[in-house]
């Protein structure tokens, strides 16, 4: 019996361990990644993701199911909303890095980075996909890439009760990979939730809860563009109270 | 089978019920905006006002919180389920405890945002209502008497107003909310207008602000209150009879509160002198301290409105 306890816990730990993968930590901005000497760089974005409701902590089949029946006005909502001008983030981001002396090449259309092929290397900091074959593709020598990975609203669950009011949302990430070595120049996580200012359940144009929504957006965008407001590091930089607590940073700088 | 699914369907309505009666009870009482239709023979210029006072004369100031960290976090339940009538009972049990921690964690927040008043208690004990109009009323350019008794207005329109001030965490700025209702002159149970204006004053740059604010019993600070309401009634009267502003697009706009950069998705409806008059997604009014004061007009512009002749730059 206890070896069988034992083979179990043995097993379990392994698929466990096989599934946590290493969270990527923040790298703050290489100077030398962006100076007029740093060769050409290359701005993208991938594709904009769906305006939905995340409705985390409601995991059961019928919990989703009477979460989502509980806010299917606010999650018909959502997906009504407009991207405003999110999409032009990375001429924005551009715009910034020729005021700072670099040489840009943007890249038009959407970076599908999920296309491209694995990479692994046993140090750290270095991608997970393979940026190398961009290099002579867009003639760059490193790429900045802005990749938002949710957006819309957000309401904790526990099980069938909501353990918070709904709050609008931008989750993403951005980051420059050197492309001799696939190493990242900069990593930034950008995580922002914006509370409604006064009631939030106001069907059917939920006026708070959007104002909210405009709000997150626009702090996502400064989070993304303030590293390349001034050459120094954002980890030093005194940020504005909006974006202090917003702006993931959890790590000491690469040097 | 499908009995079962349909009784746990039937319970977590209740528990959702149960959430939402909570949230319902002790859900914050705010100012309801009801955009009214124009009364065409109502002209603000040409009309006398007079407010009405209250009973209750207390002032309500707060410090200012912000609720985007509020929440308890996502987490799994597992219910006792002895039977189905448990089962309810836990969902609804569950429900409310949920509710009653998320009110009780605003509250606590909320007071530890009124901690900034400290300094300001003894004045602001002493401030009240009936000073604050008095001193309103001789900074309305309308003109405007204070009445004790709705029912003798003298053909004159009644202003009601209800002032919520908060004050910045860098108490560099105030912040008015007033609920402002408008009735007919020749019938006072009838309203005319009905808006929230939110007026918020231009950072000071004093560096001891308490000591700034409350020097002379506090006399910086109960002017500063009375320009915000007066500027308010002020917008009020203008909007009464100027609003046509559906085809200004709606943008997000950045604004100063106190030493902070805020934004609101709102309609621009005017600038001068620095500052900005805004409407929100929810139809109420703000009059804010632009971002970057150098990029709008330097009151010299066309468009100011009028209601914007009392001077509420910083100090």
């Amino acid at each position: 019996m206890n070896f069988r306890f034992g083979i179990a816990l043995v097993v379990i730990t392994f698929f466990l361990a096989g599934c946590a993968s290493q969270p990527q930590n923040p790298v703050n901005l290489s100077q030398d990644a962006v100076s007029a000497k740093s060769g050409r760089i290359g701005v993208a974005m991938t594709a904009l993701p769906k305006l939905d409701t995340q409705l985390p902590g409601a995991d059961c089949l019928l919990c989703i199911a009477a979460a989502s029946a509980m806010n299917s006005s606010l999650i018909d909502y959502s997906r009504k909303l407009s991207y405003e001008d999110l999409s032009t983030l990375k001429n924005q981001m551009a715009e910034k890095l020729r005021s700072n002396g670099s040489d840009v090449v943007l890249i038009e259309g959407n970076l599908d980075v999920n296309a491209l092929q694995n990479f692994s290397s046993e140090k750290p900091n270095f991608a997970r996909k393979d940026f190398s074959s961009l290099k002579k593709k867009y003639n760059i020598d490193r790429l900045l890439v802005i990749d938002i990975t949710a957006l819309g609203f957000i309401r904790t669950y526990a099980s069938y009760v909501p353990t918070s009011d709904p709050k609008a949302q931008l989750q993403g990430v951005g980051y420059i990979v050197n492309l001799s070595n696939n190493s990242y120049d900069w990593y930034q996580q950008v995580s922002i939730t914006k509370s409604s200012d006064q009631n939030w359940d106001e069907p059917p144009k939920f006026p708070g809860l959007s104002n909210a929504y405009y709000q997150a957006i626009e702090i996502g965008k400064d989070s993304f563009l303030l590293p390349f407001s001034s050459k120094t590091p954002i980890a030093t930089l005194s940020t504005p109270s909006a974006l202090a607590v917003n702006v993931v940073q959890t790590q000491n700088p690469v040097q | 089978m499908s009995h079962f699914i349909k009784l746990l369907v039937i319970a977590s309505v209740v528990g959702m019920f149960a959430t939402q009666i909570a949230a319902a009870d002790d859900a914050p009482q705010i100012a309801t905006i009801v955009r009214l239709p124009k009364v065409d023979e109502i002209h603000a210029d040409d009309s006398k006002w007079c407010l009405k006072l209250p009973h209750d004369t207390h002032l309500i100031y707060r410090g200012v919180v912000g609720f985007d960290e509020a929440g308890l976090g996502r987490g799994a339940m597992l219910y006792p389920a002895p039977g189905f009538v448990g089962f309810l009972a836990a969902i609804a049990t569950h429900g409310l405890i949920i509710e009653s921690a998320k009110n009780a964690e605003k509250i606590k927040m909320q007071d530890g945002a009124d901690k900034v008043l400290l300094p300001y208690k003894v004045v602001l004990d002493k401030f009240d209502y009936r000073e604050l109009m008095r001193r309103t009323s001789e900074k309305v350019s309308h003109g405007m008497t204070l009445i004790e008794d709705a029912e003798k207005t003298g053909g004159k329109l009644l202003i009601e107003s209800v002032p919520v001030f908060s004050l910045t965490q860098d108490q560099t700025a105030i912040i008015l909310d007033n609920a402002i209702v408008i009735h007919r002159p020749d019938d006072t149970t009838a309203t005319v207008y009905q808006k929230v204006i939110r007026v918020i004053s231009t950072a000071t740059k004093e560096t001891d602000l308490a000591t700034f604010w409350t020097a002379s019993d506090g006399e910086k600070i109960k002017d500063k209150s009375a320009q915000l309401v007066a500027e308010s009634l002020e917008i009020s009267f203008n909007d009464l009879t100027d609003s046509k502003t559906d085809d200004i697009p709606y943008k997000t706009i950045r604004y100063q509160e106190g030493a902070t950069e805020k934004m609101e998705r709102a309609q621009l409806l005017s600038t001068h002198c620095g500052r900005m008059l805004i409407r929100n997604l929810r139809g109420a009014l703000m009059s804010v301290p632009a971002s970057h004061p150098d990029q709008i007009d330097r009151c010299d512009s066309n468009i100011a409105h009028v209601y914007l002749n009392t001077d509420i730059a910083g100090q």
